[in-house]
């Protein structure tokens, strides 16, 4: 029986509930939102192992910027989650910012039952087997988009700042744990907060 | 030597002073009035184009009738091709008083071509050149302003229609999802509890779904001109006929005539056409006329609702697009209409007048020959 947490946004209720019964049968646990502030939400509230994103919510039902705000609200808050993208928008146009923003797959509306179950098996594979590396190896993988010929340092940058919102989400900001997890000291995770402008979210 | 002024000029220079205020004032009054008839002109002008924004069929006519008035303009014409119709507006130039001092213009794009021109007249001296250059260089921005709005409004619906189209797409595309996993749930639910529960679930969302469909249905009447192909013979008076039925309304057809078009995309223009009746109030029947020349096949569409005589500025305006007198219609029928028949079949449509008080819908199609057999 799966155990894997599902986030379903799409606006679309009736498709909603039968991709919810969908994967209900398939023994997946499924959380639904309407709209990006609700997957927001949501996300914000819940631990979740996999995102199944419409990217053309309300009220831009016909464009992908509601998807892509929860993609880049992703970016800046890394939950250890896979988001497959599930959408009827072009895939010209938006296949590409999708995976930009940090999609892990995408798939174009509609879409067959079984493609979409191995979808949803694949992320949680990839999911599984990067937990495993971390806890047996102590390693955290970390995926970048990176400008090419800027040398390394863009890529230094990003990776660390990646890193450290990672590691701040996994301990709920705290710094402590956070420079204990990092290996290195409190004044040093304080400089890199201000260095990449992250704030706590409460504040 | 005689330093007493004499008599003769004692008198002589207050009448030169006087002489001198006089014509003073009158240049005054001249200046006066050419500056207050030139600003009148200019406020009208600005007033007109500002209450008819974007609509040049309105804007022409008006500011012609205005500059007919002002003193430094000779003439001014506007030719204009709108939409597919063509119209003149003003004098000619034709007689060869267009030379150089009159002042050209003109725009052109897919739908709309205008050419405007707007001469001095003759013999116009110092401060009237300078004022008849104000007016023209005026009028012809004004002009092309409106002209450029309207094609702006028109670009803007346009965007605005793909949106819509956008959106049911997006509502087809989910249905033909849910359509999968349904078809999937119903293959694998073998249980009394799994179809218990997928039967819950469709009550739940049947609103929804319900309420979607009929929204995609509601677009699907209007499907997309490229879709369309396959040149076929139809009887002409048998598809009048059945698009009457179809609407709901009493034909009568006079004569018939085979033609060879793509079926339905011409079907769809004579839908559009006939829908206009549907929508004309005080129609009980529409009357159909086929008519047969060697060289085409004319069909005239006509009910008792259509009277009045047509000016050519309300022909040009039932073939514009978004242009509509119906609170519910888009003002686009008559103008996909007239492309789709041009697509059928080179065909034109147009409107005819019969006599002093009734006019008709008339669709000239070039008599095509049957399609050449497909080759195995």
């Amino acid at each position: 029986m799966n155990e894997k947490r599902i986030l379903l946004a799409d606006d679309d209720g009736a498709l909603r509930e039968m991709l919810a019964m969908t994967l209900e049968m398939e023994g997946y646990h499924v959380a639904q939102a309407d709209d990006a502030e609700a997957t927001i939400t949501a996300l914000e509230a819940g631990v979740f192992d996999i995102l199944l994103l419409d990217m053309g919510m309300p009220p831009h039902e016909h464009d992908i910027q509601e998807g892509l705000r929860v993609l880049e609200w992703l970016q800046q808050h890394p939950r250890d989650l896979k988001c497959i993208v599930l959408t009827g928008q072009d895939p010209e146009r938006s296949a590409y910012r999708a995976i930009k923003a940090g999609a892990f797959d995408y798939l174009s509306k509609p879409v067959e039952e079984s493609a979409l179950l191995q979808a949803v098996e694949r992320a949680g594979l990839f999911l599984d087997n990067e937990r495993r590396l971390r806890q047996e190896e102590q390693t955290q993988k970390v995926t970048l988009t990176l400008p090419l010929g800027q040398g390394v340092k863009p890529a230094r940058n990003l990776a660390e700042e990646q890193l450290l919102r990672q590691v701040l989400e996994e301990t709920g900001f705290n710094i402590h744990e956070t420079a204990r997890a990092l290996n290195m000291n409190r004044e040093n995770v304080y400089y890199l907060l201000k260095k990449y402008g992250i704030r706590r979210p409460d504040s | 030597m005689d330093l007493i002024p004499s008599d003769n000029a004692l008198i002589l220079l207050p009448f030169l002073m006087v002489l001198t205020g006089g014509v003073l004032f009158v240049a005054a009054l001249y200046v006066h009035l050419q500056a207050s008839r030139l600003s009148n002109l200019i406020q009208q002008l600005l007033l007109i184009s500002r209450s008819h924004e974007g609509d040049p069929l309105r804007f022409i006519p008006l500011s012609l009738d205005l500059l007919e008035h002002a003193r430094v303009v000779d003439r001014a014409f506007v030719e204009l091709q709108w939409f597919g119709q063509h119209l003149t507006f003003g004098q000619s130039t034709s007689d060869g008083q267009a030379d150089e001092s009159c002042r050209h213009h003109a725009i052109e794009s897919d739908e709309i071509v205008l050419r405007a021109i707007i001469c001095p007249r003759r013999k116009l001296r110092g401060e009237q050149v300078s004022i008849f250059e104000l007016i023209a260089n005026l009028w012809l921005e004004l002009l092309s302003s409106q002209v450029n709005d309207r094609l702006a409004q028109i670009h803007f619906s346009e965007q605005q229609l793909k949106r819509y189209e956008l959106f049911y797409k997006h509502d087809l595309k989910n249905l033909a999802q849910f359509m999968h996993l349904l078809s999937g749930q119903m293959r694998r639910c073998d249980t009394p509890d799994c179809s218990h529960a997928l039967l819950e679930r469709l009550k739940k969302v049947l609103p929804d779904l319900e309420e979607r469909a009929s929204r995609i249905l509601q677009h699907l009447g209007k499907k997309s001109s490229d879709e369309w192909s396959g040149v076929e013979g139809i009887s002409l008076a048998q598809l009048v006929k059945m698009e009457g039925r179809a609407l709901d309304l009493p034909v009568e057809v006079r004569g018939d005539a085979e033609v060879f078009v793509e079926s339905v995309t011409f079907q769809h223009g004579l839908r559009n056409v006939m829908e206009n009746f549907k929508h004309h109030p005080g129609t009980r029947h529409v009357r159909a006329l086929i008519e047969t020349t060697p060289q085409k096949v004319i069909l005239r569409l006509t009910s008792d609702a259509l009277t009045g005589r047509l000016s050519e500025m309300e022909r040009a305006r039932m073939f514009e697009p978004f242009w509509t007198t119906s609170k519910s219609g888009m003002g686009l029928g008559l103008y996909i209409a007239r492309q789709n028949f041009h697509k059928a079949c080179r065909a034109r449509l147009d409107v005819e007048q019969l006599d002093d008080n009734h006019w008709a819908f008339v669709i000239v199609c070039p008599r095509l020959g049957a399609p050449p057999p497909a080759q195995s």
